[in-house]
């Protein structure tokens, strides 16, 4: 009875262990297919009911690139939660893979399911109690309308702003075009082709700024990777240990005994924190050495904070190149600590050269054996994430939804923008009508269709 | 005595449809009016069509109506409007004899089968129970029937304004019908005032049309009828000119004997057709205002003044016609004048447009609170057509949105609060690139034909039309691929039948054809995506809301949710999700509530 395929995630949106998405509809199975590469071969299509499997999560866009090892579960109509096909999605818990997965489920067609909206599917097939039609109601009516209220809160000032006069310009032109068509008879100066091109486009633009801040948003609320980088034998593994809170690197006194990259996340000033503990960078002619050394480069390139890391006890030419080099190469958006390990047995003039080396960074002295400052260390890099932290609530408010509005939003407008006036008039309103629907579900607000109402206002009309 | 099938209270535009399609059907009809000598009369502007009325108006000749039929035999002026827009905005308006326009549809009652007119006025319903049997007429005398129409137009409690003298009235020299309005407020409807008004009629003799913009009739000539019939008559222009400063400070100086600006006039006149007091009052920066003058026969020298509609006073009336350029000399035949009337809410509707309270009662027209001869004939087609599917006991027909013109008509106004006179506009249409003017057959011929109003050799014809059709598409398409200059042609917009590729094949290809398969090539993809669209909403309209279901103690709802609903009683989720006030979750909530309710 219902055409829509719909996905929500059932977990919170968080770093944990695993995260959990389901997606119910005609169509689910089809969309799952594009997306994961089963390690039986099969296609879930031609696999039983109920029926769980080890999957790769793969982009289609991106020549099949493998994003996460997952397990699905597969459900066919009538015997599922909502009486519907239905697939479980049971992958890593990182909002990131979550939100992969919203994203490409939506470009193959599915929507983003409405709060309560399982359930009430779920009821409307039979497959809930009777009695628990009121509770259902009152579920989705208290979600939708918090939903909305929330919204128009979330989407707070300037935000709000911008959207609120894309949507007033879209109205008034709209409110020309439409008007001429149904009184093109009238004494009345419609728009030309130029004007409304200029406008069209200035609507676009702003959109467009829109979409970008979004996109920016999202990369703040997405996980940060914290890179420890340096020469061998600095202490990046122990430290990265006490980081972790627990010996998760394999810690010795021989250089180089970091061969390859080893990652853990941890919650960390509100956010998820990716720890990267990495192979000392120098020249080495060991193969395995070598490719651990690139893949190193590779993290700090993508790294949101690097801890350069160095020893208070030696101070070599190798540490001038790699600072040198590390500095070269650090994007602006990137994040520069300098940490001085081995604080126990630290030399007064290696501390000197360092601090001229570095300045104006100003290094942070350290034991991660004695755990000696570290604490200070932490509160310091909190202070800095929490700041970006902030920043965000202000501004930004980062929801898959509200991008697909904006999305939406501007596919139809760009349609328009490639059509002429002259004999394309009736189709170009139905693109910019359709803006306007998304601009308003964005916003929150009931379109009001009666769009000739602002016209007869402010236009004489009528023989 | 004897029990007529069907009576039809009214003789104008709504209750000639309603009348022909039901005895066309079979039953057995009696059409009551006022004055048989007016049935069919152009009381306002002669004309029919024009946009989006246009698009009505074929989709009542090809559900089998006679408006189009009657308006090509009668057409004295044609044009096709909207021509530098895309063929769905397209739209045909013809200016018709006013007085042979009457006359044919008169000749058409007179000689229909099954058909009996009665002059009469009805002032009461004869009930049985819930259910109408019959009508008393002011003479005392009963009629009695099985199910009743009524089409009774600006007439009920009608009143005529004219400067501050007013008079009964429903047209001006012709009587309002009494009683009627408080039986029906009597048997609980809900009535309402509107108004509506007309401009003067002057002698074409006394114009002096030397420097005045000529408007001759476009050609070649295009039909609203699918299958027209041969008559025809000479073909005339229309002229334009403009008011003037002058012409607006006697407005100014005279509002103070304006009905409408002393507050006289009380119901609500349409926003989209302002009597020219308002627009003078509203718009003071207009340095003039456009006035068509359109003669109303061939056979009379009556010139109608379209623009300036009025219900200024007579001496007032003249003293504005003479500041006019080309008129300064003009005698006034007949006066313009405002009427108010009662009309019923059309929400007290269902969409088959049979009363919600009363079983076998339609209503259609203006009654319902519509404007327009258009819209009153596709009401008055689709009353007429139900009560006779409902006493043959056949399902209804009624008309989606996505479909018809006819089907956004009538769920606005059954979903709708109407605030003013309903006029047709394209933007009401969400799927307005399909609901066009050149494929009104294509989508309304087959109900036409169930139900019994397209005679069998006319569907014969429309299957042969819709074979070429499939034909001609597959061949342009082949050209299309094969010479980019054909794209360009077809793709591009113009829709120019002029240009169309004619195949030797088919020489004899009607301009009707050409226009359709050069639309259909045009408008492909963004129907797709269009229906892609509506398909996303039309589930809604599946979800049947049961009889008898009670909106008032939902869990919930909003309040002003209930209450919109209580008073609109929807049938589907698809009109409840189209009613102000109610959201997408109050939708969910009620979708809920109506399975629970089926379940127990």
């Amino acid at each position: 009875m219902f055409h829509e395929t719909i996905i929500a995630p059932a977990t919170p949106v968080a770093c944990s262990a695993l995260a959990v998405l389901r997606m119910t509809g005609s169509q689910s199975v089809f969309i799952s297919d594009k997306l994961l590469q089963l390690f039986s071969g099969k296609l879930l299509k031609n696999s039983a009911s109920r029926t769980l499997h080890l999957a790769h999560l793969v982009d289609p866009s991106q020549k099949q690139e493998k994003i996460d090892e997952l397990m699905v579960v597969k459900f066919l109509a009538p015997n599922s939660y909502t009486g519907e096909d239905l697939v479980e999605f049971h992958c890593h818990g990182s909002p990131v893979i979550v939100d992969f997965i919203l994203e490409k489920t939506v470009e193959l067609g599915a929507s983003l399911a409405e709060p309560g909206e399982f359930t009430k599917r779920a009821f409307l097939l039979g497959k809930k109690d009777l009695m628990q039609a009121e509770a259902v109601a009152d579920l989705i009516h208290s979600k939708s309308r918090s939903a909305a209220q929330r919204l128009v809160r979330q989407v707070g000032g300037d935000l709000s702003l911008r959207v609120r006069s894309a949507k007033d310009s879209l109205e008034s032109l709209l409110l020309y075009l439409e008007a001429e068509l149904d009184f093109s008879q009238e004494q009345i100066d419609f728009l030309s082709q130029n004007v409304y091109s200029e406008k069209l486009s200035k609507i676009i633009s702003d959109l467009e700024a829109l979409e970008a801040s979004f996109k920016r948003s999202k990369s703040l609320s997405n996980d940060i990777t914290l890179v420890f980088a340096g020469k061998p034998n600095v202490g990046k593994s122990s430290l990265f240990n006490a980081f972790l809170r627990k010996n998760r690197a394999i810690v010795s006194n021989v250089p180089g005994t970091t061969r390859d990259v080893v990652d853990a996340a941890i919650v960390f000033a509100d956010r998820c924190v990716r720890l990267v503990d990495t192979a000392g960078l120098r020249e080495t002619v060991d193969s395995v050495e070598k490719i651990g050394v690139q893949k190193t480069s590779e993290e700090v390139k993508k790294a949101d904070v690097i801890f350069f890391v160095l020893s208070g006890s030696s101070f070599e030419e190798e540490d001038r190149v790699l600072w040198g080099k590390t500095l070269a190469e650090k994007s602006s958006g990137q994040r520069l600590f300098v940490l001085v390990n081995k604080k126990d047995c630290l030399q007064e003039d290696i501390a000197k050269s360092i601090q001229k080396m570095v300045a104006p960074f100003e290094p942070f002295f350290v034991s991660a054996l004695n755990w000696d400052s570290l604490f200070e260390l932490e509160e310091k890099l909190k202070f800095e994430l929490r700041k970006d932290l902030s920043f965000d609530e202000d501004v930004f408010m980062l929801n898959q939804r509200q991008i697909d509005f904006v999305k939406e939003a501007l596919t139809s407008l760009r349609e328009a923008l490639d059509l002429t006036l002259d004999f394309h008039q009736e189709i170009l309103v139905t693109f910019l009508k359709e803006a306007l629907e998304s601009l308003s579900a964005l916003l929150g607000e009931e379109y009001d269709k009666d769009i000739l109402k602002k016209f007869f206002a402010n236009f004489c009309i009528g023989k | 005595m004897e029990i007529f099938d069907i009576i039809v209270v009214g003789g104008g535009h709504a209750g000639c449809e309603a009348s022909l399609a039901a005895s066309r059907m079979g039953l057995n009809i009696m059409m009551i009016t006022m004055d048989s000598s007016v049935i069919g009369k152009m009381s306002c502007n002669p004309s029919i069509g024009g946009l989006a009325k246009s698009q009505l108006a074929r989709e009542v000749d090809a559900l089998g109506g006679e408006m189009g039929k009657n308006a090509d035999a009668t057409a004295i002026q044609f044009r096709v409007l909207n021509t530098k827009k895309g063929s769905a905005v397209r739209a045909y308006r013809v200016q018709s004899d006013k007085y042979l326009y009457a006359q044919r549809m008169q000749r058409i009652v007179a000689s229909q089968e099954n058909l009996t007119v009665k002059n009469g006025m009805v002032t009461h319903l004869l009930m049985d129970g819930d259910k109408v049997k019959g009508v008393s007429l002011e003479d005392g005398e009963d009629c009695f029937s099985k199910a009743l129409v009524i089409t009774s137009g600006t007439f009920l409690n009608g009143y005529i304004h004219r400067g501050l003298k007013g008079y009964d009235g429903g047209r001006d020299g012709e009587n309002a019908s009494v009683g009627l309005s408080d039986a029906l407020q009597e048997m609980g409807f809900r009535l309402g005032r509107l108004k509506t008004g007309t401009p003067a009629r002057i002698d074409m003799q006394t114009i002096n049309y030397e420097g005045l913009l000529d408007q001759p009739s476009d050609v070649p000539l295009r039909t609203f009828s699918f299958f027209p019939p041969k008559e025809r008559l000479d073909h005339i222009s229309c002229h334009v000119t403009y008011s003037n400063f002058k012409t607006h400070k006697i407005v100014e100086n005279n509002l103070d004997c304006s009905p409408l600006f002393t507050g006289k006039i009380k119901g609500i006149g349409p926003r989209y057709c302002p009597s020219f007091e308002d627009k003078i009052v509203r718009f003071p920066e207009r340095e003039r205002h456009q006035i068509f003058l359109e003669p109303e026969s061939l056979s009379t020298n009556e010139v109608y003044v379209n623009g300036l509609s009025t219900s200024l006073s007579k001496e007032v009336q003249l003293e504005m016609i003479h500041s006019i350029e080309g008129l300064e000399k003009a005698k006034v035949l007949r006066y313009g004048y405002a009427v108010e009337y009662d009309f019923l809410f059309p929400n007290q509707l269902n969409p088959t447009l049979e009363t919600k309270n009363i079983e076998g009662l339609y209503l259609a027209g203006q009654v319902n609170g519509t404007s327009g001869y258009e819209e009153a004939a596709a009401q008055g087609l689709v009353a007429g057509i139900n009560a006779a599917l409902k006493i043959k006991k056949e399902k209804p027909l009624t008309l989606s949105r996505d479909e018809s013109y006819i089907g956004v008509l009538i769920d606005d106004l059954i979903t709708k609060n109407t605030e003013e006179p309903y006029r047709m506009f394209t933007s009401a249409a969400e799927n307005r690139l399909y609901l066009r003017n050149d494929n009104a057959d294509m989508r309304l011929t087959e109900y036409g034909y169930r139900v019994g109003l397209i005679p069998y050799a006319q569907y014969c014809d429309f299957l042969d039309k819709k074979k070429t059709l499939s034909k001609e598409l597959k061949r342009l398409k082949g050209l299309i691929v094969r010479d980019p200059k054909m794209k360009a042609l077809l793709k591009g917009g113009g829709e120019d039948i002029s240009q169309y590729p004619v195949s030797p094949e088919l020489p004899t290809i009607s301009d009707d054809l050409k226009e359709l398969v050069m639309s259909e090539i045009k408008y492909e993809g963004y129907l797709l995506r269009q229906n892609k669209r509506l398909e996303k909403v039309k589930h809604l309209d599946n979800v049947k809301i049961p009889k008898g279901f009670s909106f008032e103690n939902l869990q919930g709802l909003k309040k002003e949710a209930k209450e919109k609903l209580a008073q609109v009683l929807p049938v589907n989720l698809g009109q409840a999700s189209r009613i102000m006030g109610v959201s997408p979750a109050d939708i969910s909530v009620l979708m809920i509530h109506i399975e629970k309710y089926r379940k127990s």
